[in-house]
């Protein structure tokens, strides 16, 4: 590094120096300026930061949820209670006796299984 | 010091201290006269206090630098969260009556871009020991930077630039 570098580093900087001193503005009409807007500052800040908290916070809270029930009461009930047309098909003769467990000793059962229904009409 | 030193003696800086704004503010007239005033306002308004560590130029660059990096770091939130606040911004003074001539633009044009080629550092560091007269010293406490630092962007900011302004790769 030579002295002329430094000489033509220095030349080069003080001319834009001075060029850049002519643009400037008058001191006093700069300090009289009204303020440029006030940036948010730390309140601002926080305001932001705390709104994005919630908002991620909201996010995982209602990830980590159990999944609602599903809200379908109404269809579900309406299921439950809803006949075939054809159901009536099914009630056959003696089909009650198989409704329910057979009670031994009780007065249906024993004619049931004594008198079929089927072999009273072929004897006669 | 009395205020009114302080305003007398900022005012006799005002002209070198509104070149170095502009060099902190890539060059950007508008927001170094943002700058400008808002380091003014904290000087006057003691948000910024002159303990006579240093002499004034060297504290009032310092006060300079930070406010150009408040700046920018609020330029990159407003970039990311839109949040208003420039619709009130008062007119820019017009750009100044006399276009200066052809081949002082054209030199102008290549030290900045060779300037530019330089890391941030670097630029600033040459700036104030060859354009504002700063030793290194100075301008390590200008940019709040250890001396040694300052001394290695010196070096290399200066070899660079030689290269560049002897118009070599």
């Amino acid at each position: 590094m030579s002295g002329s570098d430094d000489d033509r580093i220095e030349r080069a900087l003080s001319e834009q120096r001075r060029l850049d001193e002519g643009l400037a503005p008058d001191f006093r009409s700069l300090l009289a300026r009204p303020r440029p807007p006030a940036s948010r500052g730390p309140a601002g800040r926080i305001l932001v930061v705390a709104a994005l908290l919630l908002v991620i916070g909201v996010a995982l809270w209602s990830r980590s949820r159990p999944p609602a029930p599903p809200r379908s009461g109404m269809a579900a009930g309406s299921l439950t209670t809803w006949r075939a047309p054809t159901d009536f098909l099914l009630e056959t003769p003696g089909s009650r006796l198989w409704s329910s467990p057979p009670v031994f000793g009780s007065v249906e059962a024993e004619k049931a299984l004594s008198h079929p229904e089927g072999e009273k009409g072929k004897k006669s | 010091m009395t205020p009114e030193k302080l305003e007398q003696e900022l005012e006799r800086l005002h002209a070198e201290s509104f070149a170095w704004a502009l060099g902190c503010c890539s060059r950007d007239r508008a927001e170094a006269e943002d700058v400008l005033q808002e380091a003014y306002l904290k000087i006057l308004e003691g948000r910024a206090r002159f303990l006579g560590r240093s002499s004034l130029k060297t504290f009032f660059f310092s006060v300079i630098r930070r406010t150009a990096s408040e700046h920018r770091r609020r330029a990159l939130w407003r970039r990311f969260l839109p949040l208003g606040g420039e619709s009130d911004r008062p007119l820019r003074q017009p750009l100044p009556d006399e276009p200066p001539a052809a081949d002082a633009v054209e030199r102008r044009i290549f030290v900045e871009r060779a300037l530019r080629a330089l890391a941030r550092r670097q630029r600033e560091v040459l700036t104030l020991v060859f354009a504002h007269g700063l030793t290194v010293e100075e301008s390590a406490a200008a940019l709040g930077i250890s001396v040694g630092s300052a001394r290695v962007h010196y070096q290399r900011g200066k070899a660079r630039m030689a290269t560049l302004l002897r118009g070599e790769r």
